[in-house]
């Protein structure tokens, strides 16, 4: 990591993950590494957006996080406190401060117990009486554009975008620091997706919040965002400001990831030779450079060694061509 | 210029319950040329799929359709069940969301491919495997001899996709209707499935009806699009001009909607409310209640306003469909939708 990194990371950071893996073993099959040697730091007050293809590790670093997932090493540490020792991760990250919001409010909400009640499940062991736990619920589905209305609902009788706002509503009522959301936003339609965006962009702010955002719809990555970590095979390539990676991708599979987004404009660059393939198998990762089988800039050199995460234009790449390839791509 | 490839005229669907009916369907009218790639673009409950399942005539007999879907000269609505069957998944293709959960998981790709295609022709064992090999071929799936004795689960979700989509032209499909196909898939591949796509319709001339929620993909693939909202149709237009000026207050709101990558950081909003549920439809225009122009006489039944080869439901608007086409006949426009002009002009 560089000096400069290493200032930012001093600043004001609230989670940082240092050299973190993850293996999957199972019984039959090797060994998966699906997260390799990841590091990375959300200042607080920030949003981190993990993007990358299924497969790439975003939700195993998200699942470890929250300790609801297996570490095999490295560590991750909130506000200092490190979280890969404890007992119990999973408690451990929901006292610290960690919640996370999944992709299906559907199934995340238990489809019998009214909208009030989810909401407060997690202040249960405080043993308040009901007049404050419904005052409670009132008060976060205020926060999240609901109102006393819904209270007594039950999860069927909502609208999508109304169940996920149910489950935001139950993540901060932990008053937690950071949210990871995890696909949130991703089954929405389009529509409800963008209003979501902005009750979670106004709540970072009222609530102080932190995010992990992961997801593979760049439009909400490009609406929150302030820092993207690009995974491939449970490799970090690129990581830097959102301008940046989204505006000018450094790495030949971020170009390629946010190339393949039909969108509307885009800041007019070379166009790539097409992305063909598919991500490979984490059991047997490719040699050197985890994606030089799909790459179209391909050396011998990638074949060989693997890149390391360097520092280039305001963020850090791990690929050999990284400069070559930018500077061509800028002069044509 | 050449005949449409089908014609969907005042479509309109209605569920038949002991309760009464409710109007599912209202109106539906459009046209996909030959070799055209038609969207059609919606929120969830807009009416997209059922569009899809009345032309192929797939929905439950509680759902009574009534209007003209003109396929090869003949309405679909008219005949009988079994000339249908000869012309469903033959002369017209179906590709649907989840690849994976619509193939078979205890048979191999092939038996399932050789399968359909003996369904639509009378072939040999061994022709029909040669045919199932051309047709892998044919959606780019590599060394296709020795993939037809592999499992669903031995393939990735972009690969199952393109073997329904090989499914789907085991006939002699001259129209593909393709109900979200990308929608599961990641970026990458989504857009792998879209150049196939885009293949399929220049190459062998197949008419593709892309039913999606996504405006931006429609927008990268189609042609002309129409926009679906509480079962009707709000506007169709050529995508370019659809893009630059929407003239629906809908399409306007979608067309925010879609990602733009030189804005970071910048919320885009949505549009506020939800859609009216079929049965809880406005008399007059169904979006006013989320429209930001809404006002007096938006409670009066909306009249389509056509002009060349625009089409817009809202009287707001219509003023401005003059306008529109002229500045877009005239102006090139800088999209890459060129295509999308010579069509139908």
């Amino acid at each position: 990591m560089t000096d400069q990194s290493n200032a930012a990371l001093a600043k004001d950071t609230l989670l940082d993950i240092e050299q973190l893996c993850v293996v999957y073993r199972g019984l039959t099959r090797r060994p998966v590494q699906a997260v390799a040697d990841v590091s990375f730091s959300i200042a607080r007050g920030s949003t981190l957006a993990l993007i990358g293809e299924s497969g790439s590790g975003k939700s195993t670093i998200a699942r470890a996080i929250a300790g609801l997932g297996p570490v095999e090493s490295g560590s991750i540490r909130i506000d200092g406190m490190e979280l890969t020792t404890a007992r119990d991760r999973a408690a451990a990250a929901g006292a610290h401060g960690i919640q996370i919001v999944f992709q299906d409010p559907t199934s995340a909400l238990n489809p019998r117990w009214p909208v009030w009640q989810s909401i407060v499940e997690p202040r249960l062991r405080e043993r308040l009486d009901r007049a404050t736990q419904r005052d409670i619920a009132a008060d976060y589905l205020g926060r999240v554009g609901l109102n006393t209305r819904h209270m007594d609902r039950l999860p069927q009788q909502l609208s999508g975008g109304q169940r996920q706002r149910v489950t935001i509503a139950r993540a901060l009522v932990s008053r937690p620091k950071l949210i990871i959301l995890d696909e949130a936003v991703s089954a929405l339609d389009v529509s409800v997706r963008n209003e979501v965006l902005v009750l979670l962009d106004a709540l970072k702010k009222s609530e102080q919040l932190t995010y992990l955002l992961i997801s593979h719809d760049m439009s909400a990555v490009a609406q929150l965002a302030t820092t993207v970590a690009v995974l491939y095979l449970g490799k970090l390539v690129e990581l830097g400001p959102a301008t940046r990676v989204i505006g000018q991708p450094a790495h030949p599979y971020s170009r390629a990831l946010i190339d393949a987004v039909p969108a509307l404009n885009r800041t007019a660059r070379q166009e790539l030779p097409h992305l063909g393939g598919e991500i490979g198998d984490p059991a047997q990762p490719p040699s050197g450079c985890r994606f030089h089988p799909r790459c179209p800039f391909v050396m011998d050199v990638c074949r060989r060694d693997e890149p390391l995460l360097q520092s280039h234009h305001g963020g850090d790449v791990a690929c050999h061509r990284a400069i070559e390839i930018n500077t061509a791509s800028s002069n044509s | 210029m050449r005949a449409p490839a089908l014609i969907v005229e005042n479509l309109r669907l209605k569920l038949c319950a002991d309760r009464g009916d409710t109007t599912l369907l209202s109106d539906v009218s459009f046209e996909i040329q030959s070799g055209e790639i038609f969207g059609l673009v919606g929120e969830s409950g807009s009416g997209k799929t059922l569009t899809a399942l009345a032309i192929m005539r797939l929905l439950p007999p509680t759902i009574k359709a009534t209007g003209k879907v003109i396929f090869d000269g003949v309405d679909l609505l008219a005949l009988p069940e079994y000339q249908m069957r000869s012309l469903r998944g033959n002369r017209i293709g179906m590709v649907f969301q989840e690849p994976v959960a619509a193939l078979n998981p205890t048979f191999t790709i092939g038996t399932q491919l050789i399968c359909a295609v003996r369904a639509h022709h009378k072939l040999s064992g061994h022709k029909a495997r040669e045919r199932a090999i051309e047709l892998l071929d044919m959606v780019g799936i590599p060394e296709p001899r020795s993939r037809l004795g592999f499992y669903p689960h031995q393939f990735s979700g972009g690969m199952c996709q393109r073997v329904m989509i090989a499914m789907a032209l085991a006939g002699d499909a001259r129209l593909l209707l393709a109900d979200e196909p990308t929608t599961s898939l990641d970026v990458t591949t989504q857009d792998e499935i879209v150049r196939l796509l885009e293949r399929l319709s220049k190459d062998h001339g197949i008419s593709v009806l892309f039913i999606s929620h996504d405006l931006g993909l429609v927008a990268r693939l189609c042609h002309r699009i129409a926009v679906a909202y509480a079962g009707e149709l709000v506007e169709v237009g050529h995508t370019d001009a659809l893009l630059q000026t929407p003239l629906h207050p809908y399409t306007r709101g979608l067309v925010r909607c879609v990602p733009d990558l030189t804005q970071i950081g910048v919320l885009r909003g949505g549009i506020p409310g939800t859609p009216p549920m079929p049965g809880h439809w406005p008399g007059g225009c169904r979006f006013q209640q989320r429209c930001p122009l809404a006002g007096n006489g938006c409670d009066d039944a909306q009249v389509t306003s056509s002009l060349a080869d625009r089409t817009v439901r809202c009287w707001k608007s219509a003023a401005s469909v003059d306008t529109a086409s002229i500045e877009n006949t005239t102006s090139p426009t800088n999209g890459p939708k060129n295509l999308a002009r010579n069509t139908t002009s």
